[in-house]
């Protein structure tokens, strides 16, 4: 029932098995053959109401299909339900689907549908038709019920790719109406055959075909050639009146009715046929109607309600014998369901007979059968028919440490979609499953507001049913939230213990708590306490390579990095990538090549660290956001270190479009991050505006190993500026920093802040005092070979290092660090910009006139870090109209993003700055 | 309405269909190649009227269902007689 791929993807089997065709086929080779020619082409549709044997006609043909050369055709299933609406549980199964045939198909698609963000349509449709391209022999693929799924979703991705269709796939679908596709354009092109009710509808001669072969003595020419008349064709409806016919004295009622214009024929029909059943499987047809598929042992849960005489295996058996609509879904393990028509009916009376409280405990029951089962998402769509939240949520509490280990942040948020927002509010556990997902959306504040109100729910109203596992999961997310608030002590105080005595089952969330404990023990000065902690939780689970022993690797080379030892830290991140890529887990690759990318970097290595850095991108939808971020401005670095000026914001261009789609609103350390390529590119006075920016706004005060750190980039600034009391003002934030870097026994920090220290010492005056610090730094520097963080401060420091040469413990850490420089910055002092020509191309006045006022309206607002969104509702205006105006306002400015134009605005003194 | 045969679910047939608002020319594609109409009433209120032949009832439900998926809203649905046809 269940099946476990490698790439842990839970599917429900049944969905993927090609129904068995039931007896009494007649063999109708008119429409195999327009299935044949159906081949040649991409897309074949079957279209017609349920009873018209679609499902039927293609089964048997798909047994027997050949390519020319006899070679049988490969071909898969997937009966399509209502949770196919939603596009990522669709590509879920369309891969398992395809998986039947080829084993190891599409693994990138599949990365990307359980990706911890959601990739755009075009570029799932692209690698996925790339995928299917490169499978090794044409195949068809069956969509059946392609009328069940509602909404957009699915027909998006069905629409893209049919306009580049992969041409291995043929894919034929079945649907009681013609579903959204560009149906008139695939007929023009000759791509779409289709096979319809007026096709499908049994001649006279098949319905005579078919009587003689099930009833045990052939009917009248004449009844047949009504009922064919009257049933225009219609198979279900032919078979149900092969019930009436059977019985005694039926055929002369059946004719009479026929005769009666005024009865709705097929309402008739189907009371007719299960009247003539025994009272038994009249209750078992009801009661189970309610399911869309099923065992003996579940129908035996629903049926034996009060009384236990009923046997779900002899009822089966009589509606196979029977065969009575029922549709056998896997022979081997027995599970079957209605046809859709007559489980539609079956519905429809069991209503009526039986009443809604009636209904409620049969869904009820069910749930709690598909919850014991291990199939969480049956159990939680019946309990939530049977209208029991508290059913729903149970069954997701059961299933959490599972979905957890699997980190399937797309079936944790369609099961916290599916209950109200006030349900979950009232909910300690549902309210901490918000903050998980969160957690793997790296939204750290959401994060820590959900744990809080978590807690107060717990104490307030409703205490969970396992307090002691709430208690340890909710004490983990707070040691993640302490640490980054950079309380350490308490970030062990709350994840260490609670990791120890989480039972084994909640992996996902022991690896986060060992990652917490090992990198705040570090930080809180216990650096030999977290090497033997996270050495002594890798070894005891060495043997099983996963997010957990990889997250341990994670947290030992980031606590190597911190302490300025970057050749332990590069060795660790080497084995953790090469693991993290064998055992295909590419939220700890992206990590993995990012560490790498950040040492490498330091070191000076730029090709190897541009490597590394482009590495993480393509991973940019299934590794972590927060390194897909880091990486983007590495990569900006780099581009600037080697001269290509554009590519380099280019990057931070790239990466403020990642955060208007993500967050709305571009983040803080994107906007520092181009001031940072600015003073890289010795462009102080374009840097300049953002060290306005009052600094009590900056939220993340973390020393992690990000690429920008803001408190730094802002001292960097006022240093290179050094107008007023811009020096003294840099002093005071390096002092903060370096107090929090000593406290956190992060060295790496450190160094920066002594270096930069020394610079601003310089400003003052104080030559003694710059080379002291320098020194320090230096020395801290030794064993990870730090370079670019002193080359990146320009020739100042160039000069400064050759003044602390000659002091002995130091000589060649500097003279290797010496080397790195640029010759030129030495040779040839860059000329003072004041001093140059303005290469500016526009007379300033005469640009603000070709503003208009709302465009300069517009401009205004485009300077102050709010979204686009938040600039149309102030002037009230569409976000299509400020769009517009935020175009017209780069083309007049020659510009192409929102931060050139206001770098260029506040240059012209059109606005402020900051 | 005057048919000569009584009309059967698979049966060819033009069908002129109006919903409230307007719907763009560039989403005939996928409503079967119907050709679509936009006029505004007196009162200001945009029709849309598709109208064309398919090619039976399940042809219709498929444009009924994605007008339902648009948002527009059903006003009526009309049977027309071909010209020239049984």
């Amino acid at each position: 029932m269940i099946t476990l791929t490698k790439s842990d993807m839970i599917v429900l089997q049944t969905k993927l098995n090609r129904p068995n065709v039931t007896k009494g086929l007649v063999v109708r080779p008119r429409l195999l053959k327009l299935l044949d020619s159906g081949y040649e082409g991409a897309v074949t549709l079957v279209v017609a109401p349920a009873g018209f044997g679609k499902t039927t006609l293609v089964s048997s043909w798909l047994q027997t299909a050949r390519e020319d050369d006899g070679r049988p055709i490969p071909s898969t299933w997937l009966s399509l339900d209502e949770g196919d609406s939603d596009s990522e549980v669709f590509l879920r199964y369309f891969i398992a689907a395809i998986r039947v045939i080829f084993p190891d198909a599409c693994p990138q698609t599949l990365k990307l549908v359980t990706a911890r963000q959601h990739p755009p349509n075009h570029v799932l449709v692209d690698v996925l038709s790339n995928e299917i391209e490169q499978l090794p022999s044409r195949f068809i693929v069956v969509f059946d019920d392609l009328h069940t799924p509602h909404g957009t979703g699915l027909f998006s991705h069905l629409n893209s790719w049919l306009s580049h269709w992969p041409r291995q796939m043929h894919l034929i679908l079945l649907s009681r109406f013609n579903p959204p596709l560009p149906l008139s354009s695939l007929r023009a092109k000759g791509l779409l055959t289709e096979i319809r009710s007026r096709e499908l509808r049994f001649t006279q001669e098949e319905a005579m075909e078919y009587y003689s072969y099930i009833l045990k003595s052939p009917p009248e020419k004449n009844a047949v050639a009504l009922l064919q008349k009257r049933m225009e064709g219609w198979i279900a409806g032919l078979k149900m009146a092969s019930f009436s016919m059977s019985a005694d004295e039926g055929t002369d009622e059946l004719t009479s009715v026929l005769l009666d214009s005024d009865v709705f024929i097929s309402d008739y029909l189907v009371d007719e046929v299960i009247k003539s059943q025994p009272t038994n499987i009249q209750q078992f047809l009801l009661k189970t109607s309610i399911l869309d598929q099923f065992t003996p042992s579940l129908a035996e849960e629903l049926i034996n309600q009060g009384n236990a005489d009923c046997d779900a295996h002899q009822c089966i058996d009589y509606l196979e014998m029977a065969d009575l609509f029922l549709i056998s879904l896997d022979k081997h393990r027995g599970w079957y369901r209605y046809h859709d028509m007559f489980r539609d009916v079956l519905r429809q009376r069991l209503a009526a007979a039986m009443g809604a409280e009636v209904i409620r405990e049969l869904h009820s029951r069910a749930a709690e059968w598909f919850a014991v089962q291990n199939l969480p998402d049956l159990g939680i769509h019946h309990a939530l028919e049977a209208g029991d939240l508290s059913l729903a949520v149970g069954i997701m509490e059961q299933s959490l440490a599972e979905i957890l280990n699997h980190e399937d942040r797309p079936t944790l948020e369609r099961w916290l979609r599916s209950i109200p927002l006030a349900y979950i509010d009232e909910s300690p556990m549902l309210t901490l499953m918000t903050a998980f997902n969160h957690g793997f959306r790296w939204e750290l504040a959401q994060l820590d507001r959900a744990v809080t109100r978590a807690e107060e729910i717990s104490a307030k109203r409703e205490p969970p049913d396992d307090p002691e596992v709430f208690r340890k999961l909710t004490a983990i997310l707070k040691g993640q939230a302490f640490y980054h608030a950079n309380e350490f002590e308490q970030a062990v105080a709350c994840t260490q213990d609670a990791t120890a005595q989480l039972p084994a089952e909640w992996r996902y969330v022991r690896g986060l708590g060992a990652i917490y404990t090992g990198l705040s023990l570090q930080a809180s000065g216990r650096p030999d306490a977290a090497a033997q902690y996270l050495a002594g939780q890798y070894e005891a689970n060495r043997d099983n390579v996963d997010s957990f022993t990889l997250r341990l690797l994670q947290a030992m080379s980031i606590n190597y990095i911190q302490a300025g030892n970057y050749e332990s830290a590069e060795r660790m991140a080497r084995t953790m990538l090469r693991q993290a890529r064998q055992a295909g887990l590419p939220v700890m690759e992206g990590w993995g090549n990012y560490l790498l990318g950040y040492i490498h970097l330091e070191w000076n290595n730029l090709a190897e660290a541009e490597q590394f850095f482009k590495a993480v991108i393509s991973l940019q939808y299934t590794t972590q956001i927060a390194v897909v971020r880091s990486s983007m401005m590495g990569l900006g670095h780099i581009s600037m270190i080697l001269g290509r000026r554009e590519e380099a914001f280019h990057f931070i261009d790239q990466l403020s479009e990642l955060d208007l789609l993500n967050r709305g609103q571009e983040q803080l350390d994107t906007i520092f991050s181009r001031a940072r390529l600015m003073l890289l590119d010795d462009d102080v006075e374009a840097a300049e505006k953002w060290v306005y920016l009052d600094s009590s706004r900056f939220p993340d005060k973390t020393l992690a190993p990000w690429m920008e750190c803001i408190p730094m980039t802002m001292a960097r600034i006022l240093i290179a500026r050094n107008k007023g009391n811009d020096t003294k003002t840099a002093l005071r934030i390096l002092n903060e920093t370096g107090e929090l870097a000593e406290r956190s026994h992060t060295t790496r920090a450190l160094i920066d802040v002594l270096a930069l220290r020394a610079l601003a010492l310089l400003n003052l005056g104080d030559s003694a005092g710059a080379r002291d610090a320098l020194i320090r730094s230096v020395e801290l520097a030794r064993h990870g070979r730090f370079i670019r963080t002193y080359v990146n401060m320009g020739s100042k420091m160039q000069k400064l290092l050759t003044q602390i040469a000659g002091h002995p413990p130091v000589t060649r850490t500097v003279g290797r660090i010496l080397a790195a420089f640029p010759v030129t910055e030495s040779a040839f002092p860059s000329p003072d910009p004041s001093l140059l020509p303005s290469a500016d191309p526009f007379d300033e006045s005469d640009l603000g006139e070709r503003l208009t006022p709302r465009e300069l309206e517009v401009l205004v607002l485009m300077a102050e870090p709010i979204s686009l969104k938040a600039i149309a509702a102030r002037l009230h205006i569409s976000y299509a109209t400020a769009r517009r105006y935020t175009i017209n306002v780069y083309s007049k400015f020659g510009v192409h993003s929102r931060w050139e134009a206001v770098d260029s605005a506040v240059r012209r003194g059109l606005i402020s700055p900051l | 309405m005057d048919l000569p045969i009584p009309p059967s679910i698979d049966d060819l047939a033009a069908y002129q269909i109006t919903v409230l608002g307007s719907l763009s020319l560039r989403w005939s594609e996928r409503l079967e190649g119907m050709t679509i109409l936009t006029t505004s009433l007196n009162d200001g209120v945009t029709l849309s009227i598709l109208s064309g032949i398919l090619t039976d009832q399940a042809a219709l439900i498929g444009v009924l269902n994605t007008l339902y998926e648009f948002h527009l809203p059903l006003l009526t649905v009309i049977r027309l007689p071909i010209a020239g046809m049984k």
